[in-house]
């Protein structure tokens, strides 16, 4: 079956005054229809560029998509005209992000908001699209929908916001929802709340999913498959039990490491030696040799290849090239 | 919202009285003595005495004072150099006055929001050098210059716009263009920085990720949110044109109440000048309330109770 989304050496720089930030660096996956794939990495490693890039809204200038191509159902959004691309946005492919604070309008109506989105697409009229909009609310357990589409977002909590914002990202049923690290900006008590809501709505509604997030413990209960992203470039990407279990690429073995369990102790918590490099300047070959246990002599010169070294596991490193 | 409106209508009468005191103590530490100016240079002594008890002014300033303040209530206030009520003096000028700031406003907001929103939307553009070396020159040239340049073009020249006087419409153009101008240049810098600065937001993203059009992007998410910190700049620029518009009213002959002023300044007619200063500052009190009740109307996030 061929995937509802296949992204392929997608590379995307940004041209600034201190130099060409190689944000994304020629990156490639595929999410399948129905599918929960989480994208991991550090802050800076590109996340939230590779869910704009899709969305096809990098700033530009200082940005451009300078190779690569974003296939969605078989046809290649970069090849699209902005007009085209405005009809896949918000209908075909939608997206919540992370700081609800200051993803809506303060001078907005909530409801609005939510009512905008299916105006924009099926031009139904505002205030048909407002009772629909009270629906969504229901349907992402906002209380008294009726009165909570006529609030203004200072009126509403961060969780009640970031489920409005996930109203609006499924109010025309999606086939793709990118989450950008919806959870992020949320109090932990909230956190789990919005999860198994987009969770339940995903398998509801049968869409498939990008959910970005640094953090390992949201991707091993959300996700399907994984794909672990270092200084512009995905290292190992896998199916989640397979990747969490055994984990190939130095870089993955550091962040498992790095997660406190509880049944350890916390002081003896591993962490990667050194940061992430600069965008601008990044190293030679493996872009992560400079802080890898296992670099070896090629390492400094050749980018490694994808290797599948297990079914449904692979991992871009010299280590596993036999 | 009401209550908050009456609050500060209430609060306005302390800010008058402030104004009476100080434009008052002004007056009559200066230099200068009505009687004497009104008595003109042949005037024998008495004659300047008898003037001066005529109008009060030998009786001590506090007792001036609240004849001031008397004369403001029943209407008695005499203007000294025309000799009739004051009233009668300022009102028709008061309303020259916001005849040509009203449409000096229209002109700079119409003129100032479009170059501002069309700089910030294609910025680094022609379009965007060329509206911000407008907005410069408009800030920075000289009224007087300008007046007389554009008086050169329109009347002179191409005799299409009368070069000063007031009647019709016509009358309004060319003094309202020259009010304006600085104010544009203000107001289109202003919604430049507010404009792009909103552009930058993450809900202008979130809007564009809805996939509504550039245009309902630009007006309805940015446009609204960048407004309100020009509507500051505006409400300012119009107080600003209703006291400080003698220049251009000078340049086209426009009887406004600045010029009102600055000539009775001159001819120490004391009853006029303080009355006007206490309207102009009346009317610059009023604007800041209506510039704070437009706020409340652009962002929900205010509320006044
Ligand atoms: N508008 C922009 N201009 C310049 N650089 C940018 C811009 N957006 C992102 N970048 C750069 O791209 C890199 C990846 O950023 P991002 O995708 O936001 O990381 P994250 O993984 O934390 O979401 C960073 O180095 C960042 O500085
Ligand atoms: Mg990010």
């Amino acid at each position: 079956m061929e995937p509802l989304l296949e992204v392929k050496d997608l590379a995307t720089y940004f041209y600034t005054d201190e130099g060409i930030i190689k944000a994304l660096d020629g990156i490639s996956f595929s999410i399948n229809e129905g599918e929960i794939l989480g994208l991991v990495g550090e802050t800076g490693c590109g996340k939230s560029v590779t869910a704009t890039s899709i969305m096809g809204l990098i700033p530009s200038p200082p940005g451009k998509i300078v190779r690569g191509s974003i296939l969605f159902k078989g046809k290649d959004l970069l090849s699209l005209s902005e007009q085209q691309m405005r009809r896949i946005r918000g209908k075909d492919i939608a997206m919540i992000f992370q700081d609800p604070a200051s993803s809506l309008n303060p001078v907005l109506r909530v409801g609005f908001q939510v009512a905008e989105a299916i105006w924009a697409h099926l031009k139904t009229p505002i205030r048909e699209a407002m009772l629909k909009a009270v629906e969504l609310f229901g349907l992402v357990n906002i209380p008294d929908p009726h009165t909570a589409v006529n609030r203004y977002p200072h009126q509403l909590s961060g969780g009640m916001k970031q489920r409005v914002m996930i109203a609006m990202a499924l109010s025309l049923n999606p086939k793709l929802l990118i989450a950008d690290e919806p959870t992020t900006a949320l109090d932990v008590s909230i956190q789990a709340q919005i999860l198994s809501l987009i969770k339940i709505l995903q398998r509801d509604y049968g869409s498939s999913v990008l959910l970005i997030s640094h953090d390992l413990g949201v991707i091993s209960t959300m996700a399907h498959r994984v794909a672990v992203m270092y200084s512009g470039l995905i290292v190992e990407q896998g199916r989640v039990e397979g990747l969490f279990q055994s984990p190939l690429h130095p870089y993955t073995q550091g962040l498992l490491a790095a997660i406190p369990r509880v049944d350890e102790d916390i002081s003896e918590l591993a962490v990667i030696e050194g940061t992430l490099p600069n965008p601008i300047n990044p190293p030679a070959g493996c872009r992560f040799h400079p802080r890898c246990p296992w670099a070896m002599e090629i390492c400094k010169s050749k980018r490694p290849a994808f290797k599948a070294v297990k079914p449904y596991h692979e991992v871009a490193c010299y280590a596993y090239a036999d | 919202m009401i209550k908050f409106i009456i609050r500060r209508l209430i609060l306005l009468i302390p800010v008058l009285v402030g104004v009476s005191i100080i434009a008052f103590l002004m007056l009559h530490l200066a230099p200068g003595d009505p009687a004497e100016l009104l008595a003109g240079l042949e005037a024998s002594a008495e004659d300047v005495a008898a003037l001066r008890v005529r109008f009060g002014l030998d009786k001590p300033l506090f007792i001036q004072y609240f004849m001031f303040l008397k004369g403001l209530f029943d209407g008695s206030l005499i203007s000294l150099k025309y000799e009739m009520p004051a009233a009668s003096v300022i009102i028709p000028r008061i309303f020259n006055t916001l005849k040509l700031a009203c449409a000096s406003i229209v002109v700079a907001v119409a003129v100032g929001t479009v170059a501002g929103i069309l700089s910030a939307v294609r910025r680094h553009s022609i379009v965007d050098y060329l509206s911000t070396t407008m907005a410069l020159l408009g800030v920075s040239m000289p009224v007087f210059w300008w007046g007389l340049v554009l008086i050169m073009i329109f009347s002179v020249y191409l005799m299409w716009l009368p070069s000063g006087g007031m009647g019709g419409l016509r009358y309004l153009v060319l003094p309202a263009i020259v009010l304006g101008t600085s104010s544009a240049g203000v107001i289109a810098r202003m919604t430049r920085s507010s404009m792009m600065e909103i552009l930058r937001q993450d809900y202008i993203t979130t809007a564009k990720s809805k996939g509504l059009p550039s245009r309902i992007v630009i007006y309805r998410h940015a446009l609204r949110n960048a407004l309100i910190p020009t509507v500051t700049v505006v409400g300012l620029e119009f107080g600003y044109m209703l006291a400080g518009a003698v220049l251009t009213e000078t340049v086209f002959s426009w009887p406004g109440v600045g010029r009102l002023i600055v000539d009775s300044i001159m001819a120490r007619d004391y009853p006029v000048v303080q009355a006007s200063l206490l309207l102009v500052a009346g009317l610059f009190v009023l604007v800041n309330l209506g510039v704070d009740v437009l706020y409340a109307f652009l962002d929900p996030r205010i509320r006044y109770d």
